[in-house]
């Protein structure tokens, strides 16, 4: 199963934070950092697309453990806690929102992002004035 | 012993190896035999692929995700992920690492020097060499920024620092279709994104296009291209964005786009084309924007614009068109900022725009227009701004807003030299249109105040609820 994660610009730090515990370490913090799609209402977004497991969805919905690997308190554990609040899972594309982690199941990353209402920053490339 | 050289060494035999000795088989390995810089990645090789950015945990199946793809050029320039949501996905028959198009790709460092050489990539949808021109420092595998990518999946990619020939980049494509890569983009039916931001390519080549129908964006700020091959385009409808910010592009060629409809954006800011070619466009319906900001073009050819409907934009700050060819614009409704700033227009056609309801900012700031021609304004609505600081215009001819269907002249004539028959002309003209309802505004400065005929319709205008403002404060 594919998950296409919608992160808005506020909820970056957090959500990285919430990536490093379901994930496998350090790395997993900039999971979050390009702002490269934004919603009609031009809220920018960072977006991740990943092949999960089957229990990924409610591992990300139970109550967060600092990971092993963890030893020197590098994730913000009350960050994760406050991305974990806002996540938001669909098993089908539902638009994404600018104090939501909207995550969304489907196989085709960018065809997910588009029913979420999101498009490439540089496909609403702005002219000369 | 003096070793004798033949273009076929390195090559493989058509009658394959011989046992006990001869021809080797190619592999890619001997173009970085002299220690050439470069990079190698073969998905196919599993020694190569690693699930984590250390290097720790083999791949082993279909669906590992791959964080490490070591390269076999020679070089170590290995390629890495150490965040696990963005690293690619390996994948076999055909061995490939698969990227989502969202965020995934493996990330290189470029040496000090860069690689000014070739990149062959071979894909799932088609297999091509480069001309490349790739800085020092971290460089995109499998897609600038994770999204624009000309396919799905990785099958092959090398890039050596020192172009190949034509024979030794042959010979890794072949590689790379033997082992899974699509040999031809010909059955490729969008191209939208494929080469997005690819600002390292130099050259691009001859590929098959044929069954293309979506151009848009393929080659968006493609800086570094300084030519285009003459690929297949006879299927395309769609090209807009497709070349815009190609700032390199000198020349373009005569590419076949008789079917093409929508060509907006298609070639914005293209600075350096000095001329265009007389492309088909005759089934052009969206012209916006086309060529904004080609500020070298000093010509434009005769191109068949009798589908276009949408011509806003299309030649603005076309700064170094000196003329304008009397296409067909018959059909054009929105003539919107069409030519701003085109500096160096010296004269204007006398287009048809009897279809056109908006003029706004049309011709503004053309500084170096001295008359008008007596175009069909019957169907305009809006001339806001329309020859704003046609700081040269003297001449404009009467008659010409007889039928207008709207009174927007707000700031149409400001910072102008109009003689005083022209300014008496367009007054006039603008009585003879009944205009009475709706926006009435009219404005006009710098060359010479209405004579007493202008002023007896200035009256008559202000009788029927215009706001006139004119040289002369009348």
């Amino acid at each position: 199963m594919r998950i296409t994660i919608a992160c808005p610009d506020a909820l970056r730090d957090d959500a990285n934070q919430l990536a490093m515990v379901l994930g496998y370490g350090r790395g997993d913090a900039q999971t979050y950092v390009d702002l490269n799609w934004q919603d009609a209402d031009g809220n920018l977004y960072a977006c991740a697309s990943l092949p999960v497991s089957d229990t990924f969805t409610s591992a990300a919905q139970t109550a967060l453990q600092r990971p092993a690997w963890d030893a020197d308190n590098t994730v913000n554990m009350a960050g994760a806690g406050r991305a974990q609040a806002a996540l938001v899972f669909s098993p089908v594309p539902v638009l994404a929102l600018p104090d939501k982690l909207t995550a969304c199941v489907g196989e085709d990353g960018p065809v997910v992002l588009a029913a979420m209402g999101l498009v490439a920053v540089d496909d609403e490339l702005t002219s000369n004035p | 012993m003096r070793s004798i050289s033949s273009p076929l060494d390195g090559f493989s035999s058509p009658f394959g190896a011989r046992r006990g000795g001869g021809v080797s088989p190619f592999t890619p390995a001997s173009l970085f035999a002299g220690s050439e810089e470069g990079v190698w990645y073969d998905p196919s090789d599993l020694s190569t692929l690693f699930q984590d950015a250390a290097g720790t945990t083999p791949v082993t199946a279909a669906a590992d995700p791959a964080g490490l793809t070591l390269d076999k050029s020679g070089n170590d320039n290995h390629a890495s992920q150490a965040t696990a949501a963005r690293r690619p996905t390996y994948q076999v028959t055909p061995n490939r690492l698969t990227v989502d198009k969202v965020d995934d790709r493996l990330i290189t460092t470029v040496p000090a020097g860069g690689f000014v050489g070739t990149m062959v990539l071979g894909t799932d949808q088609g297999t091509a060499s480069y001309g490349v021109n790739i800085p020092a420092g971290a460089y995109d595998i499998g897609g600038r920024g994770g999204q624009h990518f000309p396919g799905t999946a990785i099958v092959g990619q090398l890039i050596r620092d020192g172009a190949l020939t034509t024979e030794e980049a042959a010979a890794v494509e072949a590689d790379f279709v033997e082992k899974g890569a699509t040999a031809s983009y010909g059955a490729v039916t969008s191209f939208n994104n494929y080469w997005q931001n690819w600002s390292e390519i130099t050259s691009f080549p001859l590929i098959d296009t044929s069954a293309g129908t979506d151009f848009s964006r393929a080659w968006l700020r493609c800086t570094s291209l300084t030519s285009f091959p003459l690929i297949d385009t006879s299927a395309g409808t769609d090209f807009a964005i497709a070349w815009i910010g190609c700032s390199g592009l000198t020349s373009f060629p005569l590419i076949d786009t008789s079917s093409g409809t929508d060509f907006s954006r298609a070639w914005e800011d293209c600075t350096s084309l000095t001329s265009f070619p007389l492309i088909d466009t005759s089934a052009g319906t969206d012209f916006a924007i086309a060529w904004i900001g080609c500020s070298g073009l000093t010509s434009f050819p005769l191109i068949d614009t009798s589908s276009g409907t949408d011509f806003s934009r299309a030649w603005e700050d076309c700064t170094s068109l000196t003329s304008f060819p009397l296409i067909d614009t018959s059909a054009g409704t929105d003539f919107s900022r069409a030519w701003l700033r085109c500096t160096s227009l010296t004269s204007f056609p006398l287009i048809d725009t009897s279809a056109g309801t908006n003029f706004a900012i049309a011709w503004q700031d053309c500084s170096s227009l001295t008359s008008f021609p007596l175009i069909d304004t019957s169907a305009g609505t809006d001339f806001s701004f329309a020859w704003l600081r046609c700081t040269s215009l003297t001449s404009f001819p009467a008659n010409i807003f007889d039928s207008v269907k709207g009174g927007n002249f707000t700031d149409a004539f400001t910072n102008t030299a109009l003689a005083q028959t022209s300014i008496d002309n367009i007054l006039v003209s603008l009585v003879a249109s009944g205009i009475a309802t709706g926006t009435r505004v009219f404005d006009q400065s710098g060359g010479s105040a209405p004579s007493s005929t202008g002023e007896a319709a200035i009256t008559t205008l202000r009788s029927r609820g215009w706001t006139v403002t004119v040289t002369g404060g009348f």
